[in-house]
């Protein structure tokens, strides 16, 4: 199955505010694209463009054979099969962890038992099983991030959108989470599209990184051919910082 | 058990009656405050920044004005649109709960606006995200996570329907239906002490009725206070709007009609009526200002403006400046005294009007009577009135500025403090200036409502005592339909500019000081 993920000439403005200029980007299915950028850049804004929770200025959007966004095609966010991963988490608390994750299962009508099995079995890929019948307010802030996380790949989605997961939490954790989501990619085959503004998750975890600036974006490649050949000017200034 | 003029029978209805109205009230202005909450903050309906503003409004509009504006409209007799009501016209329980819960719309709206306001909008999306359509994510997240605030919203509609005197008293008096605040009225209007005693009695079931929801409310206030940390945004982000798609269009015009039918209608019956040269004659061409004028040259019409200015704006000024010290003390200096003072405000707050009238009737007659011993007289209903504004009204201003002197940072204070400003400059310099614009909404919103009061002015009033209220209820019991009308166009133009100025000030700022 081919399902990557292309935008084509994809805009926004707010009023009369451009917050991204028209850009093409691919996710090719089963890469690790990595949006890297300075904060209020347009990252969330082009994430959320993509999940549908935001109409495009302008742009196509397309998932393999399906256009999700084009002239007269908007697929609202609940038929586009994504799984996200939001900044502040957004697991619900009053549903348990299995509850949290049983939600996307069950919204889509599969049956009891099926669901249990396909919750539990993501659980123990984050190794949050003992959990499972916890409510969010008694887990820490990794916890809940790891809830959020099976959320989103419970229902094993074509992509998974990641908004700054790691931003709230502690830099030991930080360290262990980059590694985790590596591994995750690896083990599952599925596309992320990861979006932060540190670049050290990026060149860490990325098969591909785009470096957005003021809504325009500056460079893209490999972490390999972005350490060794930045472009001048923003890039070079951006990355020299740590 | 009452008194002599009234059977248990007639206190059972009416009990009954106050309650269900009050429950059918709660249930409406719960479900169209739950909907346009949920449209204007979370969906792309057309003019939705407008809208959310302007459904404020209606709180800011006495009822009894929209009642006279639906009595133009639904006369059996005469009314403009008679053919949509039943025999009786607008008068009955369908006429009461119509205009009541237009009115009541506003707390289940601004307690839900507020809770969606501030609610994470992520815990929505993410829903969606999951696969589930608006409506699932409405049942299985927002709702489960918002409903202490649309509860407590209803509790607000169910109290306030609960207190209101003026809608029952035009719409289901003359069709001999009452309510308690209705029955306590025609009690107390048969005069002596045995009106006054029973009237007594029935405000002590409406104080405890009126407690008990209360009481709920509050549990539920404290019940999201509680759970508002899990669910509060951690940084501003904007919701994604829930694309109406093809329902738009409608679900738009749908929503402005109401608000039309709501504000703008009643207005406009109003203005018709007053300037129709007898009821039913509506065409243009008879427009005359014959009812105006004879209103405004009536003796109690300006016996009643200045009745009402004086009182409003000095019953406001005391209350707004009592409360910027008091407030000042207990948020500042952590005075215990006066944040037990602010707190005990909320007692008569919370008290329906009737009850704190009857109260203080009674207080005045024994006064009365312990005053005539030493051959004094002491006979003023506008100094009672007075005391009866400022009570009801006094923990609007105290609120509001405890709230915003808790808004601002202490340094501002501190190096006030430090470069030697006494407390008094500190107030004047500091604090009054930037606090002044809560100051002046605070003083609007508790002058507003007592220049057109009537509940409690009605009770109280007495020779030299007419109000604004009490002229229009009397034109209108009169059944002087184009002179009643005349007024009542008069003071729900000037609560409409009022409330249309004040429309801008947070929904949680108006909650605070409901
Ligand atoms: N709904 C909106 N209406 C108007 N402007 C918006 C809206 N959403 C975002 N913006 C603006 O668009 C710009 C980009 O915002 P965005 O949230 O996409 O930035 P970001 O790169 O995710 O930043 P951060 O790293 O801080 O999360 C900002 O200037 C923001 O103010
Ligand atoms: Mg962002």
């Amino acid at each position: 199955m081919m399902s990557d993920l292309v935008l084509k000439g994809v805009a926004k403005s707010f009023g009369d505010k451009e917050v991204l200029a028209p850009m093409d980007i691919v996710v090719a299915d089963g890469s690790f694209v990595s949006l890297l950028g300075p904060s209020g850049c347009g990252k969330t804004t082009l994430l959320r463009l993509i999940a549908g929770l935001e109409t495009p200025s302008a742009g196509e959007i397309i998932l393999g054979d399906t256009v999700l966004y084009g002239p007269g095609v908007n697929i609202p966010p609940e038929k586009r099969h994504f799984g996200m991963v939001f900044q502040s988490y957004a697991v619900w608390p009053h549903m348990t962890v299995f509850g949290n994750v049983e939600y996307p299962l069950k919204v889509r009508g599969m049956g009891r038992k099926e669901r249990t099995e396909r919750v539990m079995k993501t659980l123990a890929l984050m190794h949050m099983e003992e959990l499972a019948g916890r409510y969010p307010h008694q887990l820490s802030g990794g916890q809940q991030q790891r809830t959020a996380l099976a959320r989103g790949l419970v229902m094993e989605p074509p992509v998974l959108l990641l908004d700054e997961p790691l931003s709230n939490l502690d830099a030991r954790l930080r360290a262990e989470m980059r590694r985790e989501i590596r591994d995750l990619h690896r083990a599952l085959g599925i596309s992320i599209l990861y979006v932060t503004h540190d670049q050290r998750e990026a060149f860490e975890m990325a098969t591909k990184i785009v470096i957005i600036n003021e809504g325009r974006i500056e460079q893209e490649g490999t972490p390999d051919e972005i350490r060794r050949g930045p472009a001048p000017g923003f890039v070079r200034e951006f990355l020299s910082h740590e | 058990m009452f008194a002599d003029g009234i059977t248990n029978a007639a206190v059972v209805e009416a009990l009954v009656r106050s309650l269900s109205l009050s429950l059918a009230v709660a249930l409406i202005s719960g479900a169209a405050g739950c909907l346009v909450a949920w449209l204007v903050t979370r969906s792309d309906i057309g003019g939705g920044g407008a809208l959310s503003g302007l459904f404020s409004m209606p709180y800011a509009i006495p009822a009894y004005l929209l009642g006279m504006a639906w009595i133009v409209l639904g006369n059996p007799a005469v009314g403009a649109i008679k053919e949509i009501f039943p025999q009786s016209g607008v008068y009955g329980f369908h006429g009461m709960v119509l205009v009541e819960s237009t009115v009541a719309f506003a707390f289940p709206y601004l307690e839900l606006k507020a809770g969606f306001e501030r609610m994470d909008p992520s815990l929505e999306e993410a829903a969606r995200m999951s696969g589930a359509r608006p409506w699932r994510v409405f049942r299985d997240v927002s709702f489960p996570l918002l409903w202490p605030p649309m509860v407590n919203g209803m509790c607000l509609s169910f109290l306030y329907t609960l207190s209101s005197f003026g809608v029952p008293a035009m719409l289901g008096m003359p069709v001999r239906q009452f309510v308690l605040t209705t029955l306590i009225y025609s009690q107390f209007k048969l005069g002596g002490m045995s009106g006054i005693a029973s009237g007594l009695r029935l405000s002590l079931v409406l104080l405890v009725l009126a407690m008990l929801v209360l009481a709920l409310s509050n549990w539920l206030v404290n019940l999201q206070r509680r759970r508002g940390g899990a669910i509060m945004g951690s940084r501003v982000s904007r919701p994604g709007l829930v694309r109406l798609g093809g329902g738009r269009v409608p679900v738009t015009a749908t929503v402005w009609i109401v608000f039309a039918a709501a504000v703008v209608l009643p207005w406009c019956a109003l203005a018709f009526s007053a300037l129709a040269p007898v009821a039913g004659n509506y065409s243009p061409s008879a427009w005359t200002f014959r009812n105006l004028e004879y209103v405004v040259n009536l003796p109690e019409f300006s016996e009643a403006l200045v009745n009402s200015l004086a009182l409003s704006i000095s019953v406001a000024t005391f209350v707004v400046a009592a409360g910027f010290f008091l407030a000042f003390a207990a948020v500042r200096r952590g005075s215990r005294a006066a944040r037990w003072i602010i707190e005990a405000m909320g007692v008569p707050f919370s008290t329906p009007g009737t009850v704190i009238a009857i109260l203080l009737i009674f207080i005045s007659t024994w006064v009365a009577l312990a005053m005539g011993r030493f051959g004094l007289s002491f006979d003023s209903p506008l100094v009672w009135m007075g005391l009866a504004y400022a009570l009801k009204y006094c923990a609007v201003g105290a609120r509001m500025l405890a709230a915003a002197y808790r808004q601002v940072h202490p340094s501002l204070e501190e190096s006030a403090v430090v470069s030697g400003a006494t407390t008094f400059i500190l107030l004047r310099t500091i604090w009054l200036p930037l606090l002044s614009r809560t100051v002046l909404a605070a003083w609007f919103l508790t002058a507003l409502p007592m220049f057109t009061e009537l509940t409690m002015s009605v009770l109280l009033t007495g020779p030299g005592g007419a109000t604004m209220g009490t002229v229009l209820f009397q034109l209108q019991e009169y059944a002087d339909q184009p002179s009643a009308a005349a007024l009542a166009w008069i003071l729900l133009s000037a609560a409409l500019l009022g409330a249309f100025f004040m429309r801008g000030r947070k929904a949680e700022e108006i909650l605070e000081a409901k």
